[in-house]
């Protein structure tokens, strides 16, 4: 099977990815990877463990494309979950206490000597982006998003009603939506 | 509550973001796959995290590429030991059993007209060989056994006769409910008649409930739980349940004799979408 070297659809990668095709990795791990490292980086705050759940993701991923369903969402967020969810789990069995959790997340430092400073600057644009949020609704994308923590769980750590809770989360999105609109 | 401020309370974004409850995702999910404006709403709220992912992107370094995808042949290899020698024809095989798997989900389809079908065959000829055996003048205690046994069995037969028949109508949906996450195995079967919006109810294998409780039905509309009642508790058949106008999906709840006014979300055992 000839994979063209441009970008495949969702569609077309599935389809691929199903034959198991060791092609299909190389496609996969080359366009994915780098988003799907930065989400592990975000819920765990360490490389080495960031790491370990990237290569478990990508193991689920490969296993359990059979059971990917498109109707549920895009292939794309289907792994991205599957990363935020393996790499939630790992921190929790780590047995990282929970009240470091609300701490800021750590800055990334890039060891990779091929960022060129536009790329860098594109980073630090996003780091911009995150903290323009106002705090309330940073620390519930942050709890929820990359910590994991259940509506009941953000209610007694932010000590704001169960109810709450939804239309906070309702607010922090559609700020973080045009907050990525404006730059685009 | 309609649809406007079900979608207003913020579930979308809590379901997106993974907060919601498994029972607010299921009732969701099913919701999403008879609304167009839900959909593209959960679809517009994955992008916008998809998006944040692509901005937030990191670099691995450059020899995880082939550590993992040697992690993931060592996988596929302790997995398959018992057809490690079918690896070469990967390909072939898994398309394979997509085609099976196909096949089956198509056959699902029609089994249970199958079954139902076998059923009153076998209810038939047992009823048959009550009456040959009536006919040599058994004795008493056999007999009020057999009385018994096809007093079972004529109800039995009855209540497939009458599924039957709703399966037959053109005007009737027939509404899987399947069991949630606690009850996997769990199911039931809603009969909706388009033309006169009546409910029927058939609990298929839900155990019976316990001292003073009873099952009751649920249908969601626009997203909120609607009472459609009880389950009778001396009832086999097919129950005749409240009319309901215009639901996404239906669910059943375990809860106290004469019902609830909104369900008990912990005693959901099965549920699906229309």
């Amino acid at each position: 099977m000839k994979i063209p070297s441009n970008t495949l659809t969702e569609e077309e990668l599935i389809v691929l990815l199903k034959k198991k095709d060791e092609k299909s990795y190389h496609y996969l791990y080359d366009h994915y990877s780098p988003a799907l490292y930065g989400v592990a980086l975000r819920v765990l705050g360490s490389k080495e463990y960031a790491e370990e759940v990237l290569q478990d993701a990508f193991i689920k991923i490969w296993k359990n494309i059979e059971h990917y369903d498109s109707e549920k969402g895009r292939l794309y967020t289907w792994m991205i979950n599957i990363v935020r969810n393996t790499a939630i789990d790992y921190l929790k069995s780590k047995g990282y206490k929970r009240d470091q959790m609300n701490q800021p997340l750590p800055k990334f430092v890039h060891n990779s000597k091929e960022f060129s400073e536009s790329e860098k600057e594109e980073n630090m644009g996003l780091d911009t982006i995150v903290s323009r949020l106002k705090t309330e609704w940073r620390e519930l994308i942050e709890l929820a998003y990359y910590k994991g923590y259940t509506q009941k769980e953000i209610a007694e750590q932010l000590n704001i009603p169960l109810g709450t809770v939804k239309t906070r989360t309702k607010s922090a999105l559609l700020q973080l939506k045009s907050f990525l609109k404006d730059f685009r | 509550m309609n649809i406007k401020e079900y979608i207003s309370s913020g579930i979308i974004e809590s379901y997106v973001l993974g907060l919601a409850t498994p029972e607010e995702a299921s009732i969701l999910e099913c919701i999403q796959k008879n609304n167009e404006e839900v959909r593209l709403l959960i679809a517009e709220t994955q992008k916008s995290l998809e998006e944040l992912a692509t901005r937030q992107a990191e670099v691995p370094d450059t020899g995880l590429k082939s550590a993992i995808w040697d992690a993931i042949q060592k996988s596929e290899s302790t997995q398959d030991t018992s057809s490690s020698f079918t690896t070469n024809s990967k390909p072939i095989q898994l398309s394979d059993t997509v085609t099976a798997q196909a096949v089956s989900e198509q056959k699902n389809n029609s089994s249970l007209f199958m079954k139902i079908a076998a059923s009153l065959l076998l209810v038939a000829s047992i009823g048959y060989n009550f009456v040959q055996m009536n006919d040599r003048a058994a004795s008493k205690s056999v007999q009020l056994a057999m009385e018994e046994e096809n007093a079972v069995l004529l109800r039995d037969k009855n209540a497939l006769e009458e599924k039957w028949n709703m399966m037959n109508d053109p005007n009737m949906t027939m509404i899987a409910l399947k069991g949630v996450e606690k009850h996997p195995e769990m199911k039931a079967h809603v009969f909706w008649k388009k033309d006169t919006k009546e409910t029927y109810l058939s609990l298929e294998n839900l155990p019976k409930p316990p001292e003073n409780m009873q099952y009751q039905l649920w249908a969601i509309v626009d997203g909120k739980p609607v009472d459609i009642g009880t389950y009778a508790l001396d009832s086999t058949h097919v129950e005749k349940m409240k009319k309901v106008e215009n639901a996404q999906a239906f669910a059943i709840t375990l809860e106290k004799e004469g019902g609830n006014a909104t369900p008990t979300m912990e005693n959901m055992y099965v549920m699906g979408g229309v």
